[in-house]
């Protein structure tokens, strides 16, 4: 094993990364992300570690909490990365490290290697070194066994992460593969709801379920950690034959998905249904609307956030809030509602001409205004992400547990609506200020800029969160009776889109030759 | 016989292109200084110069890409700017990075760049086959365009710079990566279109090719300064060309005078 060329490639992952704060974006990335990790950490380490540990110890439960926040940590972050893509892509793939002098043993170490390296896996580790510390401090168990089993289950943390992003882009690419990525994330939005009740009332269903949790990483390295179950060994078996079979699984999926999959010689098919489409905002925008809509449909990364935007905005919407009445569930609605046309295009509608690569560049050589270009972009975020909207309007009408109101579908509708232009607006302005050059082919990992990121996550977080408080602090029967207020505020939300728009259209020609620049790589 | 032009010089008929006092700076780094340079109408014109001097940056400004920082430019004897859509319709260009939108197929891209120059649906259609054929591109309608080979995108790149039949063709690089049948067939292209009064503006590394392909050449070096403008047809004529009282045998070795360039050595190569 060439250990010392493996170092040097991680060595330049990180001169990678450093590299991106030579831009003024990377640097205010470098300088938000530095703080929020450091603040987090510390909150973390202190609330969720220490104080998990004091909690364990006091009430003589340490394996127990152990095993809760261990396993809550593992799934946050397997979800996490999944969901936002941090952390999910190799910063090398195979073929870049063919170039030099490893062989596939080497260059599967050194993806990997420099894949568990990335920032946000150290944060993670953070996190498990917290409660590993705070059990330590408190008499519950032994550093450094601690320390070793949540280092072995960060590697679990990470691969199991890996694998399901390889299985997810491989079924990107297959055909049928949709439709079973739609069923599994159906799947994983529902049961829970479904079985969480019925194993409450099953007698002796907890302490089967915990029998066979017994044999998952988190538990095995909550059991190191205090120092407590069946033998050391027996857990590090465990911990180690996770690793084992995820590294085999993911090698054999990785290479099931590098298999070449090349079109066999065919003639041009002519197919103008995505021009009709365009034709709708005037014959101009025909072409335009139809190349841009091209690219959102046969983008993985759209194609997957589409299907899953309803789903998940579903498991938000329905979790935890009927306790008190079917009417709490509306009011979580409307931030779903008002997010919805948003969170299924945001990859692309945030970063409109990051996927273009060189073509870009073709746009300033066409014989029409640029303004028009920014406007067919925009228009194609708004007609793909309208469709969510009324799609989420229709499943409500039809399945929602909640007796139908005249108000409700106005308040929704306008939430839609208004959300969809407001969101598309600020993104014209990412799109613009912070554009970043972006792979097509790709289903994962996060390269939106940290403008987009803070908008998507920033967006998400204050629609669930906000209708969440709103819920609890004014209840559904206020929220109804004030259900005009939603018009006035979709009216603003569409006037700061035009706005935008108009303002945009202008910026996209001043700032032509910086766009140029940075979604050709040269700044 | 050619010699140094430090200015446009005048034309009896409309010249493609009028180019005085073009200057392009990105903050205080000078990429095309004070450039002037005419290109008469129905030529092959060669644009040539080292790597850096400034050859891409001239065919952005005069394409629209990029916005001047001081001189004037007339295209097709018409003042030129970023916002001149007309013009654009005149013009088509094929940018050094190709410009392609890889996740399209080569039909849907020619068709797009055909129909954003005006053409009706059908004649787009009927030259997206055409060309597609032209370019032996035709078994590639499910292959997106960035599965294509590096030559395969350079003639899709060249098939969208002539779908709308262009009067003025700007080509940066246009050889590189094509295989010598698709170089000879694209050639004949250019002297077809020169010959129907049309004009082609290239830049190429290949100073063959120049010698045999264009009629003017022009040759600039660091940063986008104007070192010589004139008709080659000498070399073919005489067997040289004549400039400071020197005689060159070939455009490589004038290109080399001029430029300054030198063969370095590596003693451990």
């Amino acid at each position: 094993m060439n250990a010392t060329l493996i170092f040097r490639l991680v060595g330049l992952r990180y001169k990678l990364l450093w590299a991106q704060t030579r831009t003024r974006n990377g640097r205010i990335a470098l300088f938000v992300t530095g703080y929020l990790l450091a603040a987090l950490i510390l909150i973390l380490m202190t609330a969720g570690g220490v104080g998990a540990a004091m909690v364990a110890v006091r009430s003589g439960h340490a394996e127990k909490v152990a095993q809760a926040v261990l396993g809550g940590l593992f799934l946050n972050a397997l979800a996490g990365s999944v969901i936002t893509g941090f952390g999910i892509n190799t910063a090398f793939t195979d073929q870049a490290l063919r170039r030099y002098a490893i062989d596939a043993r080497e260059r599967l170490a050194a993806r990997h290697l420099t894949g568990i390296l990335e920032p946000v896996w150290i944060f993670v580790l953070g996190l498990y070194l917290g409660l590993c510390t705070g059990m330590y401090v408190f008499g519950a168990g032994a550093f450094w066994l601690g320390a070793v089993a949540v280092l072995l289950l960060l590697i679990a943390d990470y691969l199991l992460a890996r694998v399901l992003a390889t299985l997810i882009e491989w079924l990107a690419h297959v055909k049928g593969g949709t439709a079973i990525l739609f069923g599994m994330l159906l799947t994983v939005c529902m049961l829970p709801g479904l079985l969480i009740p019925r194993l409450a009332k099953a007698h002796g269903a907890r302490e089967a379920m915990l029998a066979v949790l017994a044999y998952t990483p988190p538990f095995a390295a909550a059991a190191l950690m205090v120092n407590a179950g069946a033998g050391l060994l027996h857990q590090f078996g465990l911990l180690f034959g996770w690793i084992a079979a995820l590294l085999v699984f993911l090698a054999g999926i990785e290479k099931q998905a590098a298999r070449p999959r090349g079109a066999a010689a065919a003639a041009a098919t002519w197919d103008n249904r995505y021009e009709r489409i365009g034709a709708i905002f005037g014959p101009t925008m025909a072409p335009l609307i139809g190349r841009t809509l091209r690219y959102y449909v046969r983008s993985n990364k759209v194609r997957f956030n589409y299907i899953a935007a309803i789903p998940i905005l579903a498991f938000l919407t329905f979790s935890n809030a009927g306790e008190s009445g079917p009417l709490h569930y509306f009011v979580r609605a409307l931030g779903a509602f008002t997010i919805a046309g948003f969170l299924g295009t945001a990859v692309m509608s945030t970063n409109q001409f990051g996927f273009d690569s060189s073509g870009f560049r073709r746009y300033f050589l066409l014989p029409i205004a640029p303004g028009e270009i920014l406007r067919a972009a925009s228009y194609t975020a708004m007609a793909v992400g309208g469709s969510l909207v009324a799609a989420a309007l229709v499943l409500w009408l039809l399945f929602a547990p909640v007796p139908f109101d005249g108000r409700m579908a106005a308040m929704l509708i306008a939430c839609g609506v208004g959300g969809l232009f407001l969101f598309n607006g600020l993104s014209i302005w990412t799109s613009l200020l912070a554009p970043r050059a972006t792979n097509f082919e790709t289903t994962f990992g996060n390269q939106l800029s940290l403008s987009a990121n803070i908008l998507l996550i920033g967006g998400v977080l204050a629609c669930v969160f906000g209708t969440a408080a709103l819920d609890r602090a004014a209840g559904p029967a206020a929220v109804l009776s004030y259900w005009w207020t939603s018009i006035p505020a979709a009216a603003l939300a569409i006037a700061f889109y035009f706005y935008s728009l108009r303002l945009g259209a202008a910026a996209f020609v001043s700032r032509r030759e910086r766009l140029l620049n940075a979604l050709e790589g040269r700044s | 016989m050619p010699q140094a032009v430090p200015q446009a010089m005048p034309q009896v008929a409309t010249p493609a292109i009028e180019v005085a006092g073009l200057t392009k700076k990105y903050g205080e780094t000078v990429a095309v200084e004070n450039l002037s340079l005419t290109v008469p109408s129905g030529t092959l014109f060669g644009f040539l110069g080292p790597n850096g001097s400034g050859k891409s940056t001239t065919i952005g400004c005069l394409t629209g890409l990029l916005d001047p920082t001081a001189g004037e430019i007339r295209i097709l004897g018409e003042p030129f700017h970023d916002g001149a859509v007309a013009l654009k319709r005149r013009m088509g260009v094929m940018p050094e990075s190709l410009g392609l939108f890889d996740a399209l197929y080569a039909h849907e891209f020619l068709f797009f760049q055909a129909r954003m120059f005006g053409l009706d649906e059908e004649t787009a259609r009927r030259r997206v086959t055409e060309l597609l054929d032209a370019m032996e591109l035709g078994g590639t309608g499910k292959k997106r365009l960035s599965e294509f080979s590096a030559g395969m995108r350079k003639r899709v790149a060249f098939a969208a710079a002539v779908i709308h039949g262009p009067d003025l063709i700007f080509l940066d690089e246009p050889f590189e990566s094509i295989d010598p049948a698709g170089v000879a067939s694209i050639k004949q292209w250019l002297h077809k279109i020169a010959a129907q009064g049309r004009t082609v503006f290239l830049t190429t590394h290949v100073l063959e090719t120049v010698e045999r392909l264009c009629s003017e050449v022009a040759i600039i070096t660091k940063p986008g300064k104007l070192v010589w403008q004139g008709n080659i047809g000498a070399l073919d004529r005489d067997g040289t060309i004549s400039h400071d009282g020197k005689e060159f045998g070939t455009l490589e070795q004038l290109f080399l005078h001029l430029t300054g360039e030198r063969y370095a050595q590596l003693e451990w190569l």
